[in-house]
């Protein structure tokens, strides 16, 4: 059961999502707005969508608005989200990488932006350590939620965020890398938590100087909530931080539509990546050729 | 018969069928505001109690706090212990005599849970730049009381809280929030309610009342109310919990934030917890 909201109070709740963290509420997921703020309503005895927009800009109740983006900006995360995405990944994505970065004597580097409580970047870590190499590979896991970032940092996991990923092909590496730590808790094995760093991001602000430069960007799931300036100035900024042939992986089902004009959609490995435009036109002028994804 | 907001909230409200609250732990938290407070004056305190003397020396007497020597009387505990330790114990050891038979089979789970919080609670208020002193020396009894209302729930009610608990692990559902939805009224109300008719001091009803919803306490009590949220959220993540949630616990990350940790400092803050939430473990099992 949820509270309804009209369509002029999702409007507004919008609004105010979009001044006080650039995220953007398309009006199509209101249901989703229905659904994470219906137990704050009753938890605050708050009975309508009305009253929560009158109280927020009162600024009667302490914090409220905080509360709101809590919930929601607290996203659903689970280990090897998109299992297709992943084998390849694994199969094709990843040794292809490794190998460049072998070649130049340095780690591979992957940033896992807006990584919640860390499942995506340890499942990365997770699928390098399977195969002996964990300790040539660098996730870079970021988030805005400090909450978040002490539960990935923890590697502790209740029943409930295990049950959802490791299952059939990826049951094994919960077998291989989890201890039971009991009282239905799991912890990640320390070998594999030391491939993944943690810092606190804010993804529509301007990206930090010592972040250093990627192999592989995953923003997955993202780019779907951010206002199109945001999203715009995420992507320039991500170019920036790009190494030479270095993508940028989306969610599935996400595109760029009206924003990234300045980069071009290539499959490599199996899996789409973004290509910054500038590399293309470098590649073709030092080359005299067409850019190659190999 | 449906439970409802009002059956439970009068149930608290009389307090019939509950134990009283032990006015030792009122005292002892008057006599340690006292800027001058001494060992007399702990030592009488606890002195008065038989059966919370006997505790109190089986504690400072256990392996937790191994020494060569026992302490035979209460004044020699309390000396080797110093006033912070002894504050501890006393507190925990007279709620412990009081409720400690409450809650049936998950009473020591509870009370691992309500230590643990609380030792957890004083490590980050001390480490938070944002915590001034008072509310540091205030934070351990606030923290060790959050979840009152749950335990004296169980009690009244044990079948209605089995069924919601076990509603809530089959569907890892969150149990503060079914209890609101399904009762109108959750475990954190219910303890602000009885804190309110034993007619316990500032902050605790009002910390008690907003546990779960930090940034919706009133401004005096916000800073506590955010220590004992961020640690029971911490405490719950480490596995010091009271019941057998199959999610994480929620947080705040206002209330987080506003304790103004680095986030370079968060692996120790982890070994800390671990630390104290073991520690707070031991205690209660004592």
């Amino acid at each position: 059961m949820s509270v309804a909201i009209t369509s002029r109070e999702f409007q507004e709740l919008a609004d105010l999502m979009r001044d006080e963290t650039g995220i953007a509420l398309s009006p199509t997921r209101s249901y989703l707005v229905e659904n994470r703020l219906t137990k704050l309503l009753i938890e605050l005895r708050i009975d309508t969508f009305e009253d929560l927009i009158i109280r927020i800009k009162k600024g009667s109740t302490h914090g409220l608005m905080d509360r709101v983006i809590d919930a929601m900006t607290t996203n659903e995360t689970s280990w090897f989200r998109d299992p297709a995405v992943w084998a390849k990944l694994r199969d094709q994505l990843l040794p292809r990488m490794r190998q460049v970065a072998k070649r130049e004597e340095r780690k591979l580097r992957i940033w896992s932006a807006a990584c919640s409580t860390g499942q995506e970047p340890y499942s990365l870590a997770l699928l390098a350590h399977d195969e002996g190499w964990g300790d040539d590979l660098e996730v870079v896991g970021t988030d805005i939620s400090s909450s978040s970032l002490f539960v990935a940092m923890s590697g502790r996991y209740h029943d409930y965020a295990m049950s959802r990923g490791f299952v059939g092909q990826w049951m094994h590496y919960r077998e291989r890398f989890f201890d039971d730590a009991g009282g239905g808790i799991h912890e990640l094995r320390r070998s594999v938590r030391q491939s993944v760093k943690f810092r606190k991001l804010n993804l529509s602000e301007a990206l930090p100087e010592d972040l250093g430069r990627f192999d592989l960007v995953m923003l997955r799931n993202v780019v779907y909530y951010l206002s199109p300036q945001t999203r715009e100035a995420l992507l320039q900024e991500i170019a920036k931080r790009l190494r030479w042939r270095a993508g940028v992986m989306l969610g599935e089902t996400e595109t760029l539509v009206g924003t990234g004009e300045n980069y071009v959609q290539e499959p490599i490995g199996g899996l789409e990546l973004l290509f910054p435009r500038r590399e293309l036109s470098a590649a073709s002028r030092t080359s005299g050729m067409p850019r190659r994804t190999s | 018969m449906t439970l409802t907001r009002n059956d439970i909230l009068q149930a608290a409200a009389t307090c019939t069928d509950l134990p009283s609250f032990p006015q030792v732990v009122l005292a002892l938290e008057q006599a340690f505001q006292k800027e001058d407070a001494s060992v007399q004056d702990i030592a009488a305190l606890v002195a008065q109690d038989a059966p919370l003397s006997a505790r109190f020396l089986k504690v400072a007497n256990s392996a937790l706090y191994a020494s060569a020597r026992e302490a035979t009387d209460v004044r020699q505990a309390v000396l080797r212990l110093g006033l912070v330790e002894s504050r501890r114990i006393a507190i925990a050891s007279s709620l412990l005599g009081a409720f400690g038979a409450m809650g049936g089979a998950d009473a020591e789970k509870f009370w691992q849970h309500n230590l643990a919080v609380a030792l957890i609670a004083e490590g980050i208020a001390k480490r938070s730049p944002n915590v001034g002193d008072d509310d540091v020396s205030a934070v351990f009894t606030a923290a060790i009381l959050h979840d009152l209302g749950a335990i004296v729930l169980t009690y009244l009610y044990p079948e209605e809280v089995a069924a919601l608990a076990s509603r809530a692990h089959t569907h890892g559902q969150n149990l503060c929030m079914l209890e609101a939805e399904v009762w109108g009224v959750d475990h954190a109300e219910v303890g602000a309610t009885l804190a309110e008719t034993w007619g316990l001091p500032s902050p605790l009803p009002e910390v008690i009342r907003h546990h779960h919803h930090p940034l919706a306490a009133p401004d005096d009590v916000q800073v506590l109310a955010q220590v004992v949220h961020v640690a029971n959220f911490m405490a719950n993540n480490r596995g010091f919990r009271r019941g057998e949630e199959t999610h994480q616990e929620s947080c705040s990350d206002g209330a987080f934030d506003a304790l103004g940790f680095d986030m370079g400092e968060i692996p120790d803050l982890i070994d800390e917890v671990e630390e104290l939430g073991e520690r707070g473990e031991q205690m209660a099992q004592l």
